[in-house]
């Protein structure tokens, strides 16, 4: 953890929708700054609800704290202020460029709206989209790039504001092996600054190489949290996700998940 | 997405590219609004009597040259006409433009969404059963009626998006359900009407420009200068709500108060317009498409854009319902609906969403 320590604390979180509490009193290790940690879990698990709540989108109640800030009580500006969520997906059909999309992004917010003019704003907007390497797509409309091209811009809008913590639902499900470990590298590179990184992921080999703390959500509540090590364990897998698989080490040193099979009920229930 | 070998394009590049994207978006608009002020005048020159273009444009600079009966033509019924033309198409364009993307669907519309359903009932209301606000005199009866339920229509529907907070889908859904409960209570009205009333009510249905007056179209002028700076104001806020409800919140746009805003915007232009050239169908959905298509969905661009397309449109229908039948002049609601129900299948049917 940095210096100034400002670790994310969820307390005795309950969140959901008006007919469904999806999470009740869920408290949770802190998130450390400077760290990237991923939420994992089986569908359903309540991944998604725990990021909406985190970015104040749903009602939820309970303390979520950025160090000493009540993130929970802040108004919809203070939030964004601190706060920046980049949700699954970006809507389809909409005629406006990648640049104008990330531009939007600065103007609107009352937290930069204000800040930034004219020919200042289009150049933050092309250094986003630079910085994800998509600079040559940057005067294409949305309506045209494939699904991978709109969540590296999707990707753009959130980060071009340099919030404290960046939530990040599934950044990657749409990308290939390359702009999986780009924009990776580049989460890296965002927590290293200083951030909190919480960050859905489907994919237990993702997180369990880029990761520096796991959270395995089950039916809304922790099955196991901590670093990638003590999360990922083959009870774990057969507990939460009802599979046997083995735990073990690429020859670079990462985890790696090797799924076996699918456990029978009755053998889930027991492992 | 390119090689690595691929030169790739410099920030300079871009950015210039963009500038002249911006300088090209701007003479757009500059054309479109030269093609309004052409529209306008072919209007200000045709009509049923025989006064040609040019006296018609000379009686406007010069009042003193025409005789009486073509200064009336010229001044109490040519004028009016193609001046609300242009204010009741940009009025009701720029309400679709911030319908469409408030509720995020493409088919939302005064129209569509039942405001001018509404309207049309408190006409009917006033021309069958005189029933008004106390006070209103007669020649204002059926309008006020037609903007009071117009804007009530909306605040019904604005309202169901406060509670409905995260459903644009519900509240056009609301709306559909809103212009069949509204149309079916008209035609009661007309049930039970005598013949004269439910003649004036059958015009006031088909919408038409021959009631405007310049003291209503000044009314008209006066609530798009009110509306306008505000839509404006909210362009970039609007722009950012086409990336998602979700991310305009963690953005920090207010969105259950733009949307409000952008309603309650919208009730105004329609309730306005509405009131005083009767059912307009397809100029909301017409105009804010044809931006769209020209320019984007920058509302910086997109805005004023849906505007001048929607004044052009109108003013273009109301030009072709003088020229159509020579000597006679078509209902624009008419007109309008027949340019209107193509374009709505084309929408429909030619939305295609690349892969």
């Amino acid at each position: 953890m940095s210096a100034r320590g400002e670790a994310l604390y969820i307390e005795r979180l309950s969140a959901g929708y008006p007919r469904r509490r999806v999470i009740e009193g869920l408290t949770l290790d802190p998130f450390p700054e400077g760290r990237i940690t991923a939420l994992v879990g089986p569908n359903a698990a309540g991944k998604s609800t725990l990021m909406l709540a985190l970015a104040g989108l749903i009602r939820a109640t309970g303390a979520v704290r950025l160090g000493r800030r009540d993130i929970l009580g802040m108004t919809v500006a203070e939030r964004a202020g601190v706060v920046t969520f980049m949700p699954q997906a970006l809507p389809q059909g909409v005629a406006l460029s990648a640049l104008e999309s990330v531009m939007a992004s600065l103007k609107a917010s009352p937290v930069t709206g204000s800040e930034t003019g004219g020919p200042r704003i289009r150049e933050c907007a092309f250094a986003a989209l630079e910085r994800l390497s998509i600079g040559d797509i940057a005067l294409e409309p949305l309506n045209r790039l494939s699904g991978g091209q709109r969540q590296l811009v999707s990707l753009a809008q959130a980060v071009i504001r340099e919030p404290r913590v960046l939530l990040l639902d599934e950044p990657t499900s749409a990308l290939d092996l390359r702009h999986q470990t780009q924009v990776m590298g580049l989460v890296r590179t965002l927590a290293s600054e200083g951030k909190v990184v919480v960050i859905v992921l489907h994919d237990l080999n993702l997180a369990a190489r880029w990761a520096d703390h796991i959270v395995v959500l089950s039916d809304g509540a922790a099955a196991a949290q901590g670093d990638p090590e003590q999360a990922i364990t083959p009870g774990m897998l057969a507990r939460v996700y009802g599979v046997e698989a083995q735990v073990g080490r690429s020859a670079l040193g990462h985890l790696q998940i090797s799924v076996e099979r699918v456990l029978e009920q009755s053998v889930r229930g027991r492992a | 997405m390119p090689e690595a070998g691929d030169a790739r394009p410099g920030a300079t590049d871009v950015l210039e590219a963009y500038t002249s994207l911006v300088r090209v978006r701007l003479l757009v608009i500059l054309a479109m609004a030269v093609l309004v002020i052409a529209s306008f005048v072919v209007d200000l020159a045709t009509g049923p009597s025989a006064l040609g273009a040019r006296d018609a444009l000379r009686g406007l600079i010069a009042p003193h040259t025409l005789d009486r009966a073509a200064a009336v033509i010229v001044w109490e019924v040519r004028l009016p006409q193609a001046v609300m033309a242009l204010l009741v198409g940009a009025a009701l364009s720029l309400a679709g433009a911030e319908m469409q993307t408030i509720l995020n669907n493409p088919m939302a519309s005064p129209f569509t969404l039942g405001m001018s359903s509404a309207a049309t009932f408190g006409a009917a209301l006033a021309i069958v059963l005189g029933v008004g606000v106390p006070g209103v005199s007669q020649t204002w009866i059926i309008s006020v009626n037609a903007f009071l339920f117009a804007f009530g229509s909306v605040l019904l529907l604005s309202a169901l998006s406060r509670v409905h907070a995260r459903g644009g889908e519900s509240i056009v859904l609301f709306g559909i359900a809103m212009f069949f409960t509204f149309n079916a209570l008209v035609a009661l009205t007309q049930f039970i009407a005598s013949e004269q009333a439910l003649q004036q009510l059958v015009f006031w249905t088909m919408g038409s420009l021959t009631r405007a007056t310049l003291d209503k179209a000044f009314v008209v002028a006066a609530v798009l200068a009110l509306v306008v700076p505000f839509s404006l104001l909210s362009a970039w806020q609007l722009t950012a709500l086409r990336l998602g409800q979700d991310r305009a919140l963690s953005l920090g746009v207010r969105v259950s108060r733009l949307r409000f805003a952008g309603l309650l915007r919208a009730s105004l232009l329609t309730g306005t317009a509405v009131a005083f050239v009767g059912t307009i169908a397809f100029i909301g959905l017409v105009g804010p498409h044809l931006a769209r298509l020209l320019l984007g969905e920058d509302h910086r661009f997109f805005l004023p854009a849906s505007m001048l397309c929607g004044a052009l449109v109108l003013s273009v229908a109301s030009c072709a319902s003088k020229i159509v039948v020579p000597g006679l002049v078509l209902p624009i609601g008419l007109v309008t609906s027949l340019i209107g129900v193509p374009f709505f299948l084309v929408l429909i049917f030619g939305r295609r969403e690349p892969a």
